[in-house]
């Protein structure tokens, strides 16, 4: 049977948090699902001598769900005085959408992903890009995820310019400036990474992280 | 008779005198003038490495020099390009590069609008790999379309780093003369040859 984890990024440590996977649609056909044992070090599914093709067609999904037991932190709004596009892109205070609850609980931004157990299957890589987006000066989404090489767009809709730095470990970090109007950036990953912090130098309280898998579960 | 030679006595004592306080006043007067015209050495005055060092940051220039050359080297790299003077222009754009990484050097983490230090070296490199690289890609294409677009990315860029630092009142704009004007922007130019 293959493994799940569930990953939810926040910045307040001081908040007790339960995470509780719910597979509760983990429909996988794949044949041989057992490959006991695979649990790499790196936290990765196996795709090691990836032999056999998925077809996506006849397979499923997994989803999950992680809650938060307690009372969520009060945030103060961003102080954005410093930023007036940004401002006037946003009437009202914004919180900081660290913890982002809805009902009993359920958090928002949350990545549930296959540990491992997937063996030596291929996956194609997705033809669409995952998109961030630049919105009233916040991220959106706030987590966002996809597989090896598929194209990540970046986009600024705002009428201000932004710093987009991606601080990864494992593939190589970037960092490049955006203007309003300029064309989106056009990014991918060679390796499997786990929350890569999307940062905003400009406007420090911008923050996003990126997941990349080599399987689309 | 004794009071003549009592007199003539005081006399002498009293020219002596007055004398005197000429000859010492007229030393002391030519002992500083001639420590104004040949001023001691500095190897011969006694220093200490507090003193030289308190003297040396008297004398460093603030550390936001190098954005005065930044200006200057930014509007020239803008006539240069009207000009149409690209490897003018590549010279500029590459000199306000060097200032500019200068200034992150000299100072990296001025205090924002926050009070928290504004990390420099992540926003220059944002402008390094963004405008900087799309201005001097357009003056390598010769383009000058694209570098009137570039350009004023550029200047976006510069004012949203001034905004972080705390100075939103620095706000740049495509210039209205140069500020080199000994240099002669005309590409065709002959002399001097």
């Amino acid at each position: 049977m293959a493994r799940v984890q569930a990953l939810y990024f926040h910045s307040n440590s001081m908040t007790k948090l339960w995470g509780f996977v719910i597979a509760g649609a983990m429909v996988l056909t794949l044949s041989g699902c057992g490959n006991k044992g695979s649990n790499t070090s790196s936290g990765f599914a196996d795709s090691s001598g990836a032999t056999a093709t998925i077809d996506p067609t006849t397979s499923g999904s997994i989803t999950g769900s992680v809650r938060l037991d307690g009372t969520p932190p009060v945030l103060r709004a961003i102080d954005m005085d410093a930023a007036p596009a940004c401002v006037k892109a946003n009437p009202s205070p914004v919180i900081p959408p660290q913890v982002v609850t809805g009902d009993n609980g359920a958090l928002a931004d949350v990545t549930t992903y296959i540990k491992s157990g997937l063996g030596n299957r291929h996956f194609d890589t997705p033809k669409d890009p995952a998109i961030l987006e630049q919105k009233a000066c916040m991220y959106e989404p706030r987590v966002i995820a996809l597989m090896v090489n598929q194209r990540l767009e970046v986009r600024n809709d705002d009428a201000t310019t932004h710093n987009v730095h991606l601080l990864a470990k494992t593939n190589q970090p970037w960092n490049k400036s955006q203007p309003l109007g300029g064309p989106a950036i056009e990014e991918s990953f060679q390796q499997p990474e786990l929350a890569m912090p999307v940062a905003c130098n400009v406007h420090t309280w911008m923050r996003a992280f990126t997941f990349v898998f080599d399987n689309p579960y | 008779m004794a009071n003549a030679s009592w007199f003539r006595s005081f006399l002498l004592l009293v020219v002596g005198g007055l004398l005197g306080g000429l000859f010492v006043s007229a030393r002391d007067h030519f002992t500083v003038f001639a420590q104004r015209e040949n001023p001691p050495a500095p190897s011969t005055v006694a220093t200490t490495p507090q003193s030289e060092l308190a003297h040396l940051q008297e004398i460093v220039p603030p550390s936001s020099h190098p954005m005065v050359d930044v200006a200057m080297f930014a509007a020239n790299l803008w006539f240069a390009g009207q000009k149409k003077n690209w490897p003018l222009a590549n010279y500029y754009l590459g000199e306000m590069r060097n200032r500019m990484r200068w200034e992150v050097h000299l100072n990296p983490g001025p205090k924002g609008p926050d009070g928290k230090p504004v990390d420099m070296q992540s926003i220059f490199d944002g402008i390094d790999n963004g405008s900087l690289t799309t201005v001097k890609n357009a003056i390598a294409k010769k383009d000058s379309k694209q570098f009137a677009v570039e350009y004023k990315h550029l200047l976006e860029d510069c004012y949203s780093c001034h905004m972080t630092a705390g100075r939103p009142y620095l706000r740049p704009m495509v210039p209205v003369s140069g500020a080199q004007p000994i240099v002669n922007l005309d590409p065709e130019a002959t002399w001097p040859q």
